[in-house]
This record gives C-alpha cells, structure tokens and sequence, in this order.
C-alpha cells in the first residue's frame, strides 16, 4: 500500500520569508525524488510569478529542470474554494446555494474574514491530503496576526455552527415575524442579549445574520465533519509542523512560544527553519580595503555581530528534541527560481 | 479618561509596514518626537497583545498611561474597543456584561472580525467625530497591523457602510469612513528595512492606500546600516564578507527604489541593542541626503 501523504504545515512570526521558505523547502524534498505540492495563500508578486502562479490558474508544475521529483505549487484562492465547498454540499439544492452566495454577510465573510481564509486553507489542505496525489503536501499558513489564530480557527467556526447558535437565528428575520412566538421560544437572557445585538447593528444586520443562518443551517452537519476531519488530520502523525524564523530577537521570542502552543494543543514540531542565519565565523583578511574602509567593515561587523549576540543566548531556549536547518543571508541569484535552489542547496547542507 | 465637548486631536498618525521590520519601534520614536517638542501624544497599539508592556516592562491597558512627559501610551484591543463602544451604545452596564459574556456572541465576534476592525476605527476616530470617550491628546499615533491586515481595518468601514444602509452600524461605519477620507487629519508612515521584500511590499501597500486615501505620506526605513562603504569594494574572501557586503547592498538598492518612488524617507540606524526606553531615547531620525 502506498505510504499516506506527509503534511507540511509551516507557522511562523510575519516577515520571516514563511512563503519563500516554504516553496524552497518543498524543492529540497522534489530533489530527494518526492513528489510535492506547495500550497501557499499570499506570496509576493515575484514568487508567484517565478512559481508560475501569479494568474490564480489552479495547481502548476513549477519549472524546475534536472531535479529526482517534481514540484507543484498552487495559489489559495479561498474565495472560490468556499463557494464550491458550499455549491458542493447543497448538492441538488441549487437554490439554497444561491440563496447564500446573494447573502452580504456571507460575502463579507467570505472575502474578508480571517477566520475564514483559515478554514478554506484546512478544506484545501484535508482534500490535497487525502487525494493521495503526492508525496508530500507543504502548506504555507495563512498571514495571520498571530499563528495560532490558524490553529483556533477550527475550534472558533465549530462552536459558531453548533446546533444551539443555530436555533437562535432561525426564528429572526421570519416574515411572519411572530412576536408572541419569539419570546415563548427565547429566555430572557437570550432576549435581551439579541436585544442588545439589534441596538448595536440594527434591524438589516440583523436580518442578514439570521438569513445567512437559516442558509446554512442545512450545511451544518457537512461542515462540522469537514472541520473536525481536518482538526483530525492536523493531529495525527503523518502531519508535521514546521517553525520558520529569522535570526532576530522578537521573531525568536515569538518561535519560543509558537513552540509551546503547538506542543500543549497536542501537534507534532518537527523542525526549526532558521531564515537570514547569521554566518558565525569572523571577518578574515580584509588588508585588500583601504585603511578607511577596513574602519568601516569592523565597524558594521561589530555592530551586525553584537545585535546577535542576544539571539544566539535565547536560541539556547529552543526545543531540544526538533531538528534545526539554516538558510544563511548570502544568497547569491537575483533569479527567483535561481534563488529557491540556493535554498534548497542551504537546507540540504544543513541536514548533512 | 477625561471627556470634551469638542476633540483636542489635530492629527491621526498611522505606523504600518511589513511585519518584523520594527513598527512598534518606529512608532514609540515617532511617538517620543511629538511629545518632546510639547505636543500631548497618545501612542495607542491595536493589535491583540502589547509590545509595548514586554518592552516597557509595565502593563499597558485600554486607559492610556503616562510614560514619559506628554507622551501616554494605551493598548486598544479589538475586544476593549468593542466594550467601549458597546457600552456607549447600550448604557446599562449589566445589559453589556450580558452580551459579551455570552459564548455566542463571543464566538460570533470572533468570527466576524470586521465588527472589531469596526469598534477599532471607531475607537481611533472618536475624538475627530466627537463620539464615545476620548482624550484630550493633540497627537494620536496608531502602532497599527501589518500591510494587509491594516489596508483590511482602514476600509472596513467603507466596506461596512455600503453593505448595512440602515441602523447605527451603518450609520458609524459612513462616518468613520468619513473621517478618514476627508478631514485632512490622517497621515501615513511606512516602516520598512533596507531589503528588497519590504521594500516592494511598502510601495505595493502605498499604492493600495492611494487608491482610496489621499493621506500625507512618508517611509521610514529602520535598521539603516549608518557607513559610508561601499559594497562594490567588499571581496566575497569569506562567509562573513559576503554577508556584509550582501547587506550594504541591499540597502543601497532600496534605497535606489524608494528614490524613485519620489517620497519623503527617514531612517533609523541599527543599534546593537535596542531593549528599553533609554535605548531608544538615543535614537534619532535620519534624513535621507
């Protein structure tokens, strides 16, 4: 039997490089002669035009000649994936589906909602998984303020769409209006709560937050499963976390934690990718520099060589048992493809 | 918190850029310029976790503390912002405690964070629109989200404002809307670190901007690398000279881009350790020659 498909997820603080990291990670094991999806949210204009993604035009090969495995890499258009997440439950209820996508609340928070991008990257990433396609799946978590929005994210929808917040909304916005009913069906604490809801957004809200309810009331079973088969699948053992970071004292601070909050929710940390290492040694012969300029460079070099000194002490703090990889900021190319390998080539050095 | 008839505040400052390269720095220092040259300054962080209580070592809430002379410095939550402004529309506070104490409108906030990116607009603009509690500060600065996130708050009002016509959300949201589009009082700063990705991010996010707010704007370009070598003269002898040199390079090459980009840049200079408020007292702006 085939083996199951590795997943990948890479976490990590903002402007670490997670993306590039994450494309020239997939490329280290498409060397090794595996065969690997990169699934990414938001790269930059440039990556996703050296990946081939730049036009949103589903799952691509990524042109990389003379290497053992191929490498693919996809953009998230979570937009659309909610939409045929949806159009793909209601089944023969075409008009329900519609319904919905009419619904401004559930446009806003289809395009807009963090919570949202989060939940459409765990269907992607739960249906990319399961299809058995590659070898490994790497995704590349959505920017989030903080990373463990995209671990609570499941956590968060699941509890919107249990049965009881449900029951709440559908008697709201009925035309027939019942007042009488209403207040025989609500305590009054939940009345007054719904009371203070209207003062605060008003009777449309109000309609709309019911409708959008009412619509996807009959998804709700679907959804959870979805949802709880994906939190499954994040906690299982074929899925490793990975850790992408710069040598930079809030980012390592902020990897310390990332570390504990994916260890006490029960994940699996694998592995620590140090982005922008630092070289260690020194700075050699430089007796080729005019007298001025061999000033200067000791000059920089202390100043770059003291504002590490702190971050090699809390690297010490890390978790002992997680493999480590550099990528060293001396990456040569101004080709982006050029550049991944370069990457790529760092990280294989760094496994040696 | 004192409350005026009329707001105090003549300018709204914006400190966004690219995650990690040091907003909450820039915006601190931005912040302590106001302040020293006699103008009452709030420094207000909006994300959900205080960079400035770890960096002051001392908690910083919702009520703004005073840190140094005429500069106070508060944490604006999307979470106390939205009890603020729940509680100035609702009055009863046990009637407030009731709703945001209940799992469902909880989880229903959390999910529907544009209500939040709301109250936190609506927390920013209270002063100019004469709405809510406010202080009596001249010069507020925003350590505000990352580009994305931040281009997502600034237009959620708008947003907001077509979506619901009727009722005071509505209603808020045009008005937010408002302030930020036509009272001249909101200005911009885009921190960035003299390398390629956030460079390019930067102007990627001004254009966003511009598209929809013509704000006053400036790039700051923090962790400038003060020298005046030149990396062409560097040899790649070892890891270490290639690194610096790969370093000065990529400042000189930003600083070419935002040359071009025809906008206002300051710097402020890498230190070797930037851990407390005298630290940063030290620093000073740069201007780009």
């Amino acid at each position: 039997m085939k083996k199951p498909t590795r997943v990948f997820i890479q976490m990590g603080p903002g402007g670490v490089g997670k993306t590039t990291v994450s494309a020239a990670y997939g490329l280290h094991w498409a060397m090794q002669g595996k065969k690997v999806l990169v699934m990414t949210i938001d790269p930059a204009r440039r990556l996703a035009q050296a990946l081939g993604i730049a036009n949103n035009n589903g799952t691509v090969k990524v042109p990389i000649g003379n290497i053992k495995g191929e490498l693919y890499a996809t953009l998230l258009d979570h937009s659309a994936i909610f939409d045929s997440f949806i159009l793909k439950m209601s089944n023969s209820q075409n008009q329900l589906a519609e319904k919905l996508f009419k619904n401004k609340l559930y446009q806003s928070l289809k395009n807009k909602l963090q919570g949202s991008q989060d939940f459409t990257a765990l269907v992607e990433l739960y249906n990319q998984a399961s299809s058995g396609d590659y070898d490994i799946v790497i995704l590349d978590t959505p920017p989030a303020q903080h990373a463990w929005q995209f671990l609570e994210s499941p956590e968060k929808l699941s509890n919107l769409f249990r049965e009881k917040v449900m029951r709440w909304f559908q008697w709201m916005g009925d035309p027939k209006g019942s007042v009488g009913l209403w207040n025989k069906i609500m305590i009054t604490g939940t009345q007054k709560v719904m009371q203070a809801l209207q003062i605060l957004t008003g009777q449309e809200f109000m309609n709309q937050i019911s409708d959008f309810f009412k619509a996807i009331q009959s998804f709700q079973v679907q959804l959870r499963d979805k949802i709880e088969n994906a939190q499954k699948l994040l906690k299982s053992a074929q899925t490793e976390f990975t850790l992408v970071t710069t040598q930079d004292e809030l980012k390592i601070r902020e990897t310390i934690e990332y570390a504990k909050e994916i260890d006490s929710k029960g994940y699996h940390l694998k592995r620590i990718i140090l982005n922008r290492a630092w070289p260690e040694n020194n700075l050699d012969d430089i007796s080729y520099l005019s007298t001025v300029d061999q000033a200067e460079i000791k000059k920089v070099f202390t100043l770059l060589s003291e504002s590490q000194k702190i971050n090699k002490a809390l690297m010490n703090n890390w978790p002992k048992d997680v493999q480590i990889l550099k990528i060293y900021d001396t990456l040569k190319s101004s080709h982006d493809l050029q550049r991944l390998q370069e990457m790529a080539q760092d990280i294989q050095e760094s496994v040696k | 918190m004192t409350t005026e008839k009329t707001g105090s505040l003549k300018e709204i400052h914006f400190v966004t850029g690219k995650g990690g390269v040091g907003k909450s720095t820039a915006a601190l220092l931005l912040a302590l310029k106001f302040a020293n040259s006699g103008k009452k300054t709030l420094l207000a962080e909006i994300g959900d976790r205080s960079f400035f209580s770890h960096f002051l070592t001392k908690p910083i809430h919702y009520q703004p503390l005073e840190v140094s002379s005429n500069l106070e410095i508060a944490h604006w939550s999307a979470e106390e912002c939205l009890k603020s402004y729940a509680l100035s529309l609702l009055k009863v506070e046990a009637l407030y405690r009731l709703f945001f104490e209940n799992p469902v409108t909880r989880s229903l906030i959390q999910v529907a964070p544009s209500l939040a990116e709301l109250a936190v607009t609506g927390q920013i603009t209270s002063s100019p629109r004469n709405h809510g509690p406010h202080g009596q500060h001249e010069i507020l600065v925003i350590d505000a989200y990352a580009s994305g996130h931040f281009l997502n708050l600034i237009c959620a009002p708008e947003a907001m404002g077509e979506t619901i016509q009727l009722g005071p959300m509505g209603q808020q949201s045009r008005e937010i809307h408002k302030v930020f589009q036509s009272s001249g009082i909101c200005r911009l700063h885009i921190v960035s670190t003299p390398e390629e990705l956030p460079i390019s991010e930067a102007l990627e996010l001004y254009a966003d901007i511009k598209k929809t707010f013509d704000w006053p704007t400036e790039f700051i370009l923090n962790r400038y690398l003060n020298t005046n070598l030149d990396f062409n003269k560097i040899k790649e002898s070892s890891l270490m000279q290639k690194a610096i040199r790969d370093k000065l390079m990529a400042q000189s090459q930003s600083l070419k881009t935002l040359n071009q980009s025809g906008l206002s840049t300051r710097t402020i200079p890498l230190i070797s350790s930037l851990k407390s408020m005298s630290d940063l007292k030290q620093l000073q702006f740069g201007e780009l020659k």
